[in-house]
């Protein structure tokens, strides 16, 4: 699994969606905090996270069309399945070197923290349990896109389903606020990735969070490496 | 070393391969032969673990490829038809790749370099596979096969779209393979088969229709074992004596084709050979053969009328 991760990570940085990537999340994050913080001269990086919890459903995308499908178009996925390794490893292998890419983009809020210690006693703890929020997140969006790259060759399909299930998935709460159904809202909300961040926006570590990120993740991470194993018996 | 039982691959109806089965012992080089699209790669691909078939069974050296894939792959090194090459690594780091994805146990440095002695890659090492041309990405795409030094290599159609001279070096790098490792190579080209394999397996419409040494499959696709013998002694003589030969069925005079001699063409029954008997009854009665020809098959002629019988039907 090692050397699937690495291969990967690596592979951001042969094509420019690597560079676009962390170019695009630390330009809007730096210009969030330089606007929204730093001139406000506030301790409190809220805006931050405000606009990379938007951004992050439009760009991971980029960084998930081709994880799999490029693999099929070249039939290069066939040194996974005639390797001695399971298709869990790769699907691993994968999940976590478009993880480590999201992780080095998105870390950049510790530097703007690290900018507000300068000037005051920012919260670490609250910086903390946000960024593992969007982690989870991150890791969520990472699993919806390897999915849809796992049932297509084309990376421009997988980019765009991908953004399509993570954007309904991101609305599907506010789309049901004004429904008169309790239930139906309540099951909304129990999807919506965005409904679970709120609480580690706001400092509540919460469990039941964690859970959901966690299973959700789990279960797609199990679909994917499903279609990998259903392909040698199509 | 490897033992393929019973493989059948189908698609809704249609049967990529049926019942196809054959055993590979250590050290032979055996060469899976076939048009296009009898069933070269998916019988590899199914022996190599990229696909399953629907029945059937694979083991390698030991190891069902089903019941127990990681250590059967272990054993494996396999070149597809399409070599499985990252275009924006360089061959240093695709290389390395395929070491830690095999998790070799080997020296890295040491172990790399040896194969890429043996493939003669050490050229283009540092470059990056999408500036390589054909015969290069083929030769990177032996050395992921051997990485790991897997006792068997499975090569699906090794020498496709090579030049000529890229077709010879790839052929003499086969063969100088086959000297440590257990090969099957396929190809729908004869010679390339023919050129390094000392066993052949032929493939029509997803089944095996011959199996064996080179002069074994001629022998078994000749209809009969007929042949000419050329004798110095009394025709009608011979010719009684050669019709009262047990396993003879027919003898045809073919007349006088050097001065002195008679020809005689033998038919024998079906799947007798009665070369010995003719020899040995002729000698007994001291009338000299001056030849004895098979009415021989080349292995082409084999290989049209075996995979053109089924394409007519």
């Amino acid at each position: 699994m090692k050397a699937i991760i690495k291969r990967e990570f690596a592979s951001y940085f042969a094509h420019p969606v690597g560079y676009l990537f962390i170019g695009v999340t630390f330009l809007l994050a730096s210009f969030s905090f330089f606007i929204d913080v730093f001139l406000y001269a506030t301790t409190d990086i809220a805006p931050v996270f405000s606009t990379l919890f938007s951004l992050v459903y439009l760009i991971v995308p980029l960084i998930t069309m081709r994880l799999l499908s490029e693999e099929k178009r070249h039939k290069t996925e066939q040194v996974f399945y005639t390797s001695p390794v399971t298709m869990t490893e790769v699907i691993f292998g994968k999940f976590f070197g478009a993880g480590l890419i999201y992780i080095a983009a998105t870390a950049i809020v510790f530097v703007h923290q690290l900018v507000l210690a300068f000037y005051g006693s920012p919260d670490w703890g609250l910086l903390f349990c946000r960024y593992i929020g969007l982690i989870l997140l991150g890791g969520l969006l990472i699993a919806i896109g390897l999915v849809v790259s796992a049932l297509t060759e084309s990376q421009a399909v997988a980019a765009i389903v991908a953004l399509a299930i993570s954007m309904v998935m991101g609305q599907v709460d506010s789309l049901t606020q004004s429904s008169s159904s309790q239930t139906l809202i309540k099951i909304t909300e129990w999807i919506s990735p965005g409904h679970h961040f709120t609480g580690f926006f706001n400092g509540n570590f919460s469990v039941a969070d964690v859970f959901y990120y966690l299973s959700m993740t789990g279960l797609l991470l199990f679909v994917a490496v499903r279609i990998l194993d259903r392909k040698r018996w199509a | 070393m490897i033992e393929v039982n019973g493989l059948t691959k189908r698609y809704g109806e249609k049967f990529a391969i049926k019942d196809v089965g054959f055993k590979i012992g250590e050290g032979e080089i055996v060469g899976l032969l076939g048009p296009n699209g009898a069933g070269k790669s998916t019988t590899m691909n199914i022996m190599t673990g990229y696909l399953s078939a629907t029945s059937g069974t694979v083991t390698v050296n030991g190891f069902d490829i089903r019941e127990k894939p990681i250590e059967a792959k272990m054993n494996i090194g396999y070149l597809p038809e399409l070599p499985p090459l990252y275009p924006d690594m360089t061959v240093k780091a695709y290389l390395d790749f395929i070491f830690d994805l095999k998790q070799v146990k080997a020296n890295r440095e040491e172990h790399i370099s040896k194969i890429c002695k043996l493939v003669k890659i050490e050229a283009v090492y540092p470059r990056l596979i999408k500036n390589l041309s054909k015969g290069f990405r083929q030769r990177v795409g032996i050395a992921q096969a051997l990485i790991g030094t897997p006792p068997i290599l499975i090569l699906d159609e090794p020498t496709v779209g090579l030049d000529p001279k890229q077709i010879v070096d790839i052929r003499d790098l086969i063969a100088n393979l086959g000297r440590r490792h257990t090969i099957l190579v396929s190809s729908h080209i004869l010679h390339e088969i023919q050129a390094v394999c000392n066993r052949i397996i032929i493939i029509n419409q997803g089944e095996i229709v011959a199996d064996g040494k080179r002069d074994d499959i001629i022998r078994k696709a000749t209809e009969d074992a007929r042949f000419t013998v050329r004798v110095i002694g009394p025709r009608d003589e011979v010719a009684k004596t050669l019709v009262r030969i047990g396993g003879v069925d027919k003898i045809v005079d073919d007349g006088v084709r050097e001065s002195g001699s008679n020809d005689f063409i033998v038919i024998p029954k079906a799947k007798t050979d009665v070369r010995r008997e003719v020899f040995e009854r002729l000698a007994e009665r001291k009338w000299p053969i001056v030849s004895m020809v098979g009415s021989q098959l080349t292995l082409e002629d084999v290989f049209l009328r075996l995979t053109e019988t089924d394409e007519t039907e």
